[in-house]
């Protein structure tokens, strides 16, 4: 072949990446990519589906499934972790293509580093690379994977978690295509979980997870995977992106030099994206002494193209029937906005979503179009609430927040992680030792995840 | 699409249904005879990769240590990583069976996925009979759904379907209900992987397919086993199986509901004469016959077969690489060197394709000589034919036809034949006879086994 191809492409700026390389901006979106995507894990380690993986997938090693004591085999605790880490979609992900990178490739790059005793700068390049090389393709990509019926952050998370795993073990550029090849035939995640809301799209994170570290061993092993897995006509993109027309120089172009791992976005709230910037008014109302028992009406400005999603049927969305659902209800979020003051995980239980208080404060939420709102390019929020003595208070947000145009800040990623292990039990503090050890990995000596193990255990 | 109302059984659960009733004292005679052959067949071709460069690397990529076999290899290993590593094995040399109709692979991937949860689980030999019949009767039925329409979509069948035989097959190993049986069916479509950029450069990722759908297929099933929720609606639902990975089908479910327990599809398997692409077979049988007729290659001018329009992009396409493949492992879907093989060597067994003898000018110049015409009233993929007409140097014109494959439906081959198969590959693997004999003992004892404990027997 006369040309490097796309896999080589990468597989020469990995090859030459060391640490001192990436950008500041990059090295903290990873660690902040770590204290949410462990928090949102532990969170989960109870849940009916995190139980079962962690029933189905115990065989036990050298690897930490993240607040757990036992030691797990680095497969399975790739596959538990991420599983758990998606389970509530309260994770990272990336504006312009909805490819959740943290909870694939925090899961493979830690039981990789433990299994295969790597440093802990080695697993910062790899988590920075993994990341980098997801959000790329998710560029590539835009919406043309889940149109053809398959799941972004599966697909394209496989080929993030083997390039991030192969960045981590050192591999020469030879291995790295190779085991960029051999990703491009264990990608496997189908959609079909949005007929039922059944659990496989949460376990398609761990599975990317753990394909990502097997077909990183086979590369390294000397496993031939075709060099054109990328742009060839059999290739990733022609499978499952059938209609897309590729444009690689986005995942080839400016490698080392324009950082996409900078740039992915937190979620504040537990819920679907669009509805966020209502709940921020609707804290910033609560926050400003809003009493939600003295309200007579709430009435939201709203995109035409939001209604179908968030706001009809109107009843139904005024009292969702399950959790999940009111994750995807503006009437019920923007109520717990204003009576609880957050949205987190501890607002979408089936008990919190049965509390009179908030179904009652959502009734009287309605929506009117703006014709002038700018969805879907982008996402503003607003809440005018008129009191019973006939006052009236209004909020508005300008643009979602937590991703690119308002970046969640440190303090806030933990917050949220705090809240989110206090929700599973935890002590809340121990976000503070999480933070620590995200930090810890820029720094020289072995990785060693261990510890988390133990993170906010209380004492029995 | 027909939506389908929860009190209606999904296809899915239709098809388990049927397995989860399954007894052994269901099975036919000659069902229980095709697998057991099947399992003789499979056994042999492992013993025969055992030296082979990528299993080295396969098994190097295995990390996990545990009480399964990898069939010819001394090192333990988790349930994965055997089924893993016997996937490969049995495939490895394109040697293995395949399905008359709707080409498939189809014990490549169930029957490493059974014998490992057998293994690891404690399943007795009879209930492991039982799931590997099961396992094969799940793939052809599958492959039947939606045939032909997966290779044009870019994904390679053995992985993607192959996963769901292998889950059917450790599925009712471990007498999953039917319930978890059609979750398991969800939880692996999530898992089915295998994109076809291998045909691009030869890469070893084929190889990889069947071994990585029986680990998947496996995992799924001890998933399903927790109550892990999956969709109902995998293979008829809006976002389905089928429509993700053949998008082109109008997907034929019936192959799927109807004539269960009376017509078995998998007594249609067929065993392959030669350690190459299927289709090339009867044109080997060809280049055989004009050996006798024509002995001297110099006096042939040139070679003109008619064939399918299907078989071109495969076997054919592009010509000049046919006529030089790049190792032995592309001489195997190379249409003009195969034949070259058997005029020359009356036989296209494992010793024939050998990276030094794919260097060899003779085997060149007589490929070189050979090109194709796509004859629209080839029966392909209905019924697998050969052709050759031949222009001798003195104008004379010679024909050739072989009407089907020997070892399909219409020629099978002899039970003989499959022993002397399986003692050849054993032999080429570098065992005694006496190990061999062994190993053939256990096969054919299988369904009156105790356990599978004895399969540690032959890590040697």
């Amino acid at each position: 072949m006369s040309s490097a191809t796309c896999s080589e492409l990468i597989a020469g700026w990995i090859n030459g990446l060391s640490v001192e390389d990436i950008p500041e901006a990059a090295i903290l979106a990873a660690e902040n990519t770590i204290i949410d995507t462990v928090a949102l894990a532990v969170a989960a380690l109870e849940t009916d589906y995190g139980r079962a993986a962690r029933l189905a997938f115990g065989n036990s090693g050298d690897c930490s499934v993240w607040g757990m004591s036992a030691g797990i085999d680095p497969s399975d605790a790739a596959l538990i972790n991420g599983t758990c880490g998606h389970g509530e979609d309260f994770d990272n992900t990336f504006e312009g293509c909805p490819v959740h990178s943290g909870v694939v490739i925090v899961p493979a790059l830690f039981a990789a580093g433990q299994s295969m005793r790597l440093s802990r700068r080695d697993v910062a390049r790899g988590l920075v690379v993994g990341i980098e090389i997801s959000n790329r393709l998710g560029l590539v990509a835009g919406k043309s994977v889940h149109a053809a019926g398959f799941h972004p952050t599966a697909i394209l998370g496989t080929m993030g978690a083997a390039a991030g795993v192969a960045a981590a073990m050192g591999q020469k550029a030879t291995q790295i295509r190779n085991t960029l090849g051999v990703a491009g035939s264990m990608a496997a995640g189908i959609i079909e979980y949005l007929a039922d809301g059944s659990w496989t799209k949460r376990m398609h994170a761990g599975w990317a997870a753990r394909s990502g570290i097997c077909a990183a061993r086979m590369g390294a092993a000397g496993f031939k995977g075709p060099a054109t897995v990328m742009e060839g006509s059999h290739g990733l993109y022609s499978s499952f992106a059938p209609t897309l027309e590729p444009d690689f120089s986005l995942l080839t172009d400016g490698l080392g030099s324009e950082w996409f791992s900078a740039r992915v976005a937190f979620k504040p709230y537990a819920c679907g994206t669009m509805t966020q910037p209502y709940i921020d008014c609707a804290v910033r109302l609560r926050a400003s002494g809003l009493d939600p028992t003295k309200v007579s009406r709430i009435i939201c400005e709203v995109g035409e193209g939001t209604v179908h999603r968030l706001w009809e049927p109107i009843a139904l969305k005024r009292s969702p029937p399950t959790a999940y659902a009111a994750k995807f209800s503006s009437p019920y979020t923007v109520a717990a906005g204003l009576i609880h003051g957050n949205a987190g995980l501890a607002q979408f239980t089936d008990e919190a979503v049965r509390d009179s208080n908030v179904l009652a404060l959502a009734s009287l939420v309605e929506y009117k179009i703006d014709p002038d709102n700018e969805y879907p390019s982008n996402y503003t929020g607003h809440v005018r609430v008129i009191l019973e003595n006939g006052n009236e208070v209004e909020e508005r947000q300008g643009q979602l927040r937590g991703g690119m145009k308002d970046p969640m800040l440190r303090s806030e990623i933990l917050e949220k992680a705090k809240a989110n292990l206090a929700f599973a039990g935890r002590n809340p503090d121990a976000a503070k030792e999480l933070c620590d050890f995200a930090g810890s990995l820029r720094m020289p000596g072995a990785f060693n995840d261990r510890p988390l193990r133990d993170l906010g255990r209380l004492q029995a | 699409m027909p939506i389908t109302r929860s009190s209606d059984a999904t296809v899915s659960e239709k098809f388990a249904g049927f397995l989860a009733a399954l007894q052994p004292s269901d099975i036919p005679d000659d069902v229980v005879r095709v697998s057991t052959l099947d399992l003789v067949d499979a056994c042999g071709l492992c013993v025969a990769a055992r030296k082979t460069d990528y299993m080295k690397q396969v098994l190097q990529s295995c990390e996990a240590s545990g009480i399964c076999t990898a069939i010819g290899h001394r090192q333990g290993l988790d349930a994965s990583g055997a089924a893993l590593a016997n996937g490969v094995a049995i495939h490895g040399e394109d040697f293995d069976d395949t399905l008359e109709g709707a080409p498939i692979r189809v014990g490549a991937m169930v029957i490493p996925a059974v014998l490992a949860l057998a293994e690891r689980h404690g399943v007795d030999g009879k209930r492991t009979l039982l799931g590997i019949a099961a396992g094969l009767e799940a793939v052809c039925r599958l492959n039947h759904v939606a045939a032909g329409h997966m290779h044009p979509a870019g994904f390679h069948p053995v992985g993607v379907i192959g996963t769901l035989g292998a889950v059917a097959g450790a599925g009712t190993a471990l007498g999953l209900d039917r319930s978890r049986m059609a979750a398991a069916f969800g939880i692996a479509a999530s898992f089915s992987s295998g994109i076809i950029e291998y045909l691009t450069d030869g890469a070893w990722t084929k190889r990889l397919h069947p071994g990585w759908a029986a680990q998947s297929g496996l995992k799924a099933a001890l998933l399903a086993r927790t109550g892990f929720f999956a969709p109902r609606t995998v293979f008829d639902g809006a976002h389905n199986f089928f429509r993700a990975f053949a998008p082109t089908a109008e997907p034929d479910h019936r192959h799927l509901t109807d004539g269960l327990g009376d017509d078995w599809y998998m007594t249609r398997i067929v065993f392959k004469p030669y350690a190459c692409g299927t289709m090339i077979h009867p044109y080997i049988d060809c280049a055989k016959r004009l050996r006798r007729d024509v002995p001297d290659p110099d006096m042939i001018r040139n070679i003109l077969c008619d064939t399918g329009a299907g078989l071109v992009h495969r076997l054919w396409e592009p010509l000049e690489a046919k006529w030089l493949p790049p190792s032995g492992y592309a001489a195997k879907f190379s249409m003009p060197f195969c034949m070259a093989l058997g005029y020359f060597e009356d036989d296209a067994g494992l010793p024939q394709f050998d990276d030094r003898k794919v260097l060899q000018p003779h085997l060149q110049a007589f490929a070189a000589k050979i090109n194709y015409r796509i004859d629209p009233g080839n029966e392909y993929p209905r019924n697998y034919s050969g052709h050759m007409k031949v222009t001798l140097t003195s104008g004379t014109i010679l024909e050739y036809c072989q009407p089907h494959m020997r070892g399909g439906a219409r020629e099978p081959l002899a039970e003989e034949e499959i022993v002397r198969k399986f003692h050849s590959n054993t032999e080429h693997g570098g065992w005694s006879r006496k190990q061999s004999s062994s190993l053939l003992s256990f096969c054919e004892g299988l369904g009156r086994a105790q356990g599978l404990s004895g399969l540690a027997e032959f890590r040697k």
